[in-house]
């Protein structure tokens, strides 16, 4: 009688196919499974992030502006994104390009002097401007101070 | 003999796949469960900073000056607080600028207040100091208030209110009976306007003004005081100024000068006669308004409307 195949190459076959077929699975699991870890890790990271401004140097004439941010948080931080608007005003939006942070990135209890050389208007006198700060991460806070 | 080990040996395979199998899901799960117990210990941690902040309180006390009344050389903080502070940074914020003074990072214990000395900032008493922890926490103060002490308040007469251009005089308020021509009767002396017997009748009231605005006011014959009933009867009875001057039907109240209106007529007075109001509201409390009409006097010789509502500071008790 005559055999179809020998079992060891039926065996390597049907190893093969196996095989074939486990890898996208494995490659889709071990992907879910980073990425969950990389959400955790993230949100750990934004869960312990804090600033809180503490002054605004923001004057009525003057068209540079530097804000004192201090890290409360357990994380390092980056400034990413400065935001000041008057109360009936449009909103100005600074980038990490158009304002310089001294130092670049701060740990816990530590202070930034983010210093804005060209706001791009004339803050008026006696005009209240909300100026908003946030970090790589999205997390800010809000200061409000008359020019 | 090799042929039954074979045979005991099927399926062997199957169960080793299927530990490699669950090997896998488990290095998952625990990869992930690490990931989520670290972010649950990072929310604990933050919940945990964030008491701490709560905590924190601090509050600027004094500061002193150095002997050529320069600089504040001296600056005392207060952690009133129940949880240890540091001072991480001072701040002059003054009308042109706000700057970053230093960081003297000292430790203050709860209850506990520190000096922090040799500074060297600008006497301005205008300016505002500000001190920050490293928490974030901030206590800001003038320093003219730490330097020469709290501003002394206003002290609030309760006998005077004013909310407008005149000031009402609140313990000279009262009632007297009239005639039913209007006149005050004259064996009726003035009662205290508080409290007044019910069915009294033909009644005047009687209050007292100053014009506290820099201006003269004219206030004219529409000028009344109502009683409103708080509960019933729901009508209300509204007696009108009895003015001084009877040809222009008119009362004018000099700047500074203390005057009584007397309110007597229910209808504005007319140089045709008019009757006098009488109360007849049985025993209830009324709440009591005063509304003006008239004119201010300016300073160029012309005149500006005016008119004002005072809702007086208690009610009237119709007694039985």
């Amino acid at each position: 009688m005559r055999k179809a195949l020998s079992p060891i190459f039926a065996s390597l076959v049907i190893l093969a196919i196996v095989t074939v077929l486990f890898i996208p699975v494995f490659i889709w699991t071990t992907g879910l499974t980073a990425q969950t870890q990389s959400f955790w890790a993230t949100s750990s990271l934004i869960a312990v992030e804090r600033i809180v401004i503490e002054e605004v140097n923001l004057r009525s004439g003057n068209t540079a502006c530097t804000i004192y941010v201090r890290n409360i948080g357990k994380t390092a931080i980056i400034i990413d994104d400065i935001f000041i608007s008057a109360s009936d005003g449009p909103l100005h939006i600074y980038d990490r390009t158009e304002f310089d942070a001294d130092p670049h990135s701060v740990a816990q209890g530590d202070l930034i002097a983010v210093t804005i050389p060209d706001l791009g208007f004339i803050p008026m006198k006696e005009e209240t401007y909300s100026v908003g700060v946030y970090t790589t991460r999205g997390i800010g806070d809000t200061y409000q101070t008359v020019a | 003999m090799r042929q039954k080990l074979i045979e005991t040996r099927k399926g062997i395979a199957t169960i080793y796949a299927s530990l490699l199998f669950l090997l896998l899901i488990f290095s998952m799960l625990i990869g992930i469960f690490i990931a989520f117990f670290d972010y649950n210990l990072a929310v604990g941690d933050q919940m945990r900073i964030m008491h701490e902040r709560l905590q924190e309180k601090i509050v600027l006390s004094s500061v002193e000056l150095d002997p050529t009344m320069t600089y504040v050389y001296k600056i005392t903080v207060i952690n009133t607080g129940t949880i240890e502070a540091r001072i991480r940074a001072i701040y002059l914020i003054n009308t042109t600028m706000t700057s970053l003074i230093c960081d003297p990072s000292t430790h203050i214990a709860p209850g506990e207040s520190i000096d922090i000395t040799s500074l060297r900032i600008p006497f301005e008493p205008r300016a505002n100091i500000s001190v920050t922890t490293e928490r974030g926490v901030k206590a800001t103060e003038y320093i003219s208030t730490l330097y020469f002490g709290p501003p002394n308040q206003p002290r609030y007469d309760p006998s005077r209110l004013y909310i407008g251009p005149l000031m009402l005089q609140f313990d000279a308020f009262w009632y007297r009976k009239t005639l039913t021509n209007g006149t005050l009767d004259p064996n009726d002396p003035w009662h205290s306007g508080w409290s007044i017997q019910k069915g009294f009748g033909y009644c005047a009231w009687n209050i007292t003004v100053m014009n506290v605005d820099n201006r003269n006011i004219t206030v004219n014959r529409f000028s009344s005081f109502v009683t409103v009933p708080n509960d019933s009867p729901s009508s209300q009875i509204c007696w009108y100024l009895e003015p001084t001057d009877t040809t222009d039907l008119t009362q004018f109240l000099a700047v500074n000068q203390t005057d009584h209106i007397v309110y007597i007529w229910s209808n504005p007075k007319s140089l045709s006669g008019n009757s006098p109001q009488k109360l007849t509201y049985p025993e209830t409390t009324c709440m009591v308004f005063l509304t003006f009409y008239g004119v201010f006097h300016e300073h160029d010789g012309t005149t500006k409307p005016y008119a004002q509502t005072i809702p007086f500071e208690a009610a009237i008790t119709v007694v039985g």
